[in-house]
Parts: C-alpha cells; sequence; structure tokens
C-alpha cells in the first residue's frame, strides 16, 4: 500500500485527480519560520556505508526542515517543487507517532493533501 | 517512443546555471509569438492545461529548475545536469516544421552562455541512442540484429543492453557540452575550447556551409534535412562530422545521454 515516499500536495485532489495546484516556497519557508517546533535544516545528511563502514555526507535541499521532538531535532518535510516529502518508515503507521501526526498538522495548515509517492490513495492521517 | 513520433527537435546546449526557467520561456513566448501560436493550452509535467504565464509563475514560485511543456504541437523540455556542467532545452515540433529553426534558436544562440544546438529528427535520435531493450519490445521493434553488451551492473542488475556507442547518431554528454551532430548546428564561442576542435578548420571545410551568426556563432549546414540514416552516405557524413568537431574524443568515456 504505502510508496517509499509521503508527499504533502496539493496537486491532487480527493478524487486523486491532478489539479496543478502546488505549495509556494514561499509559503513553506513562513510556515516553518512562524512554528518554534519546526526550522529549516542546515546540516548535511550523513549515512554510513554498511559494506565499507565510510561516512557519506549530502547537503541539505535549500527548504528542508526540522521537527523539534522532546528537545531534539529529527529531520522532517523536504521541500521539492511544490510538494512536501518524507521517507516513509513503519514508525508512521503509528496514529500517535509524532512526526505523522505533524505531517498532519502541516497539511491541514497548508490545505493540502497526504498521500503515498505512488499516488493511490490518500491518508487520512 | 511516444509522442511526437515523426517531429524535429532543436535541442540548445547552455553553460550549467545559465538558461533558467524565465529565459527559456521568454525565448519560447516570443517566438510563438511570431508564429502566431497561443500561449495557452500547455501541460505543465502532466497537469491540466495552463498559460505559459501560469507556468512560469509556478515554476519561480516553487523554485524549480525544470519543465516539461507540452501543448500546441509542441514539446519543451528544459533541464540542468550539474555533474556535466550543463543546462539544455529541447524544443520539439509534432510536425515537421522544415525552416523555422533558424528562428526558434535566434534568441539563445546570440548569448554569450550558448553553447551548441542542433536539430534532429526526433525518431531517428531517440533510436540511435535507445538501449534498453524494453524500449524496442514495447515499440514492437526488432533488436535482434542489433550489438548487445552488459550494461556493467552487478548481479542482479546486470543485463544485456543495445550497443549504440558506434551510432553515427549517438549522443554523449560531455562536461559542458553533448557529443551530437546534426544535419545543421549552431556553434557557440564556448563550444571550440570544451571540444577541442579547430574552427579555422571547420569554417574552411569546403562540404559545409557556414554562416556567421553574429559576434559569437557559427551556423553549420551539413545536409539539407535532417539525418534519418545510419548507413550509406549518410552515416558516412555524421561519422566525418563527428570527427571534424570532436576530434579528440572516443567513445569510452562520457555518458550517453538519458534524459
Amino acid at each position: 500500500m504505502m510508496g517509499i515516499l509521503v508527499l504533502v500536495t496539493r496537486g491532487i485532489d480527493q478524487n486523486l485527480q491532478r489539479t496543478g495546484r502546488y505549495i509556494a516556497f514561499d509559503e513553506w519557508i513562513k510556515l516553518v519560520e512562524s512554528d518554534p517546533s519546526l526550522r529549516i535544516r542546515t546540516a548535511p545528511y550523513v549515512a554510513v556505508n554498511p559494506a565499507t563502514g565510510d561516512r557519506i555526507a549530502t547537503r541539505a535541499g535549500e527548504a528542508d526542515s526540522e521537527l523539534e521532538i522532546r528537545g531534539e531535532w529529527v529531520p522532517f518535510l523536504r521541500y521539492h517543487e511544490g510538494k512536501l516529502t518524507i521517507r516513509f518508515t513503519d514508525a508512521l503507521l503509528d496514529p500517535a507517532n509524532p512526526i505523522r501526526n505533524k505531517i498532519a498538522a502541516v497539511a491541514k495548515a497548508l490545505d493540502a493533501l497526504i498521500t503515498p509517492d505512488v499516488g493511490e490513495e490518500l491518508l487520512t492521517w | 517512443m511516444v509522442g511526437f513520433a515523426q517531429g524535429e527537435r532543436l535541442t540548445v546546449v547552455f553553460k550549467h546555471g545559465t538558461l533558467g526557467v524565465r529565459r527559456a520561456l521568454d525565448g519560447i513566448q516570443l517566438i510563438l509569438g511570431r508564429l502566431g501560436v497561443p500561449c495557452t493550452g500547455f501541460e505543465l509535467d502532466g497537469d491540466p492545461p495552463a498559460s505559459l504565464a501560469q507556468a512560469l509563475s509556478r515554476l519561480e514560485a516553487t523554485h524549480t529548475k525544470r519543465f516539461r511543456l507540452v501543448g500546441q504541437g509542441w514539446k519543451f523540455l528544459l533541464g540542468s545536469v550539474g555533474g556535466w556542467n550543463l543546462d539544455f532545452l529541447e524544443i520539439t515540433s509534432e510536425s515537421k516544421p522544415e525552416s523555422i529553426w533558424d528562428e526558434w534558436a535566434a534568441p539563445f544562440v546570440s548569448s554569450s552562455d550558448f553553447v551548441m544546438a542542433w536539430i534532429a529528427n526526433s525518431e531517428y535520435e531517440y533510436w540511435q541512442n535507445a538501449r534498453d531493450p524494453v524500449e524496442y519490445r514495447a515499440a514492437g521493434k526488432s533488436y535482434a540484429d542489433l550489438p548487445m553488451i552488459s550494461n556493467g551492473l552487478r548481479y542482479p542488475l546486470e543485463q544485456e543492453i543495445v550497443d549504440t556507442s558506434r551510432n553515427p547518431g549517438r549522443r554523449i554528454l560531455r562536461h559542458g557540452y553533448i557529443e551530437v551532430v546534426g544535419a545543421v548546428m549552431w556553434l557557440g564561442e564556448s563550444f571550440w575550447p570544451l571540444s577541442g576542435a579547430n574552427r579555422r578548420q571547420v569554417s574552411d571545410a569546403g562540404w559545409l556551409r557556414i554562416s556567421i551568426i553574429g559576434p559569437l556563432a557559427i551556423r553549420l549546414k551539413a545536409a539539407e534535412h535532417c539525418f534519418t540514416e545510419a548507413a550509406s552516405a549518410s552515416g558516412a557524413l555524421q561519422v566525418q562530422l563527428r570527427s571534424l568537431l570532436f576530434p579528440a574524443r572516443n567513445v569510452a568515456a562520457g555518458s550517453f545521454v538519458r534524459y
């Protein structure tokens, strides 16, 4: 049922029809700046190659965000061409998950919908 | 190949980071206006039709650096390839527009950021560069007689693909330009040091018709119509032109263009 990404988008409607609507970059920045639990990420992402142990750093996007959970900042939604994306994890299946709940709050604030990247259903979080 | 199979395409290459959505759409709107084509009814990345002004507004508001616009018998594809240090704009006509490509090229070739441009038959260029057998099967086209090579990936991703490295119509991404030939080409000031071609040798080639386009670019014509055959005299002409424009290159390096 689930794709690799979860999208927050205005690009589809309740009937999964394409709308041509988008979330403007400035709109997203404004929302992040107005919410103390959110901030724009500036630090690179670091991963470790399991085969070699090498650390691989990739630069954060121009409007990737972080969410504060119990004093710790964790990667949150990324802005990309009018949509917000986040990698799907099993933890998001839990209705009590704070990241899931924040995604739902952001979608509501932006009058947007939540969908897996395969785009075949809406997520009513 | 889906759509525009019979049409022609102008591809324009710019220095990386210089051909943004506004510059590209300004040029497109200018020429569509001159041709009397409405700047409305264009699908942006498959979304409902909109005007080019609306598309520009959306692209800028979302900080988008590429687009795919289809409408009014035209397809426009803007891309930016940071790893190869170039931007490109493909302008594809559903029909065969013949002589209007000079008009399309004009707003772009006069720029100091312009690198190169060429005209191609869409179908010919596509199949000269199609390497995945899936593409052939989907089109009901046999690849039984074509040379095959490994894609070079490890198991389980390894598979045989069509070897296009000797095709006269092959495109290869190079740093700052694309190794390719067309019946008509425009070459900017920055093309020469990038490709290693000798401008004088090109200008003196008696088998080409060369014209000077402003202070920075030249236009060369190698054939009356777009290349559509890899064999016979046409194929030999493409090989000869490739040797002249890309003398130091071989097919082992670079990356085949897959948009």
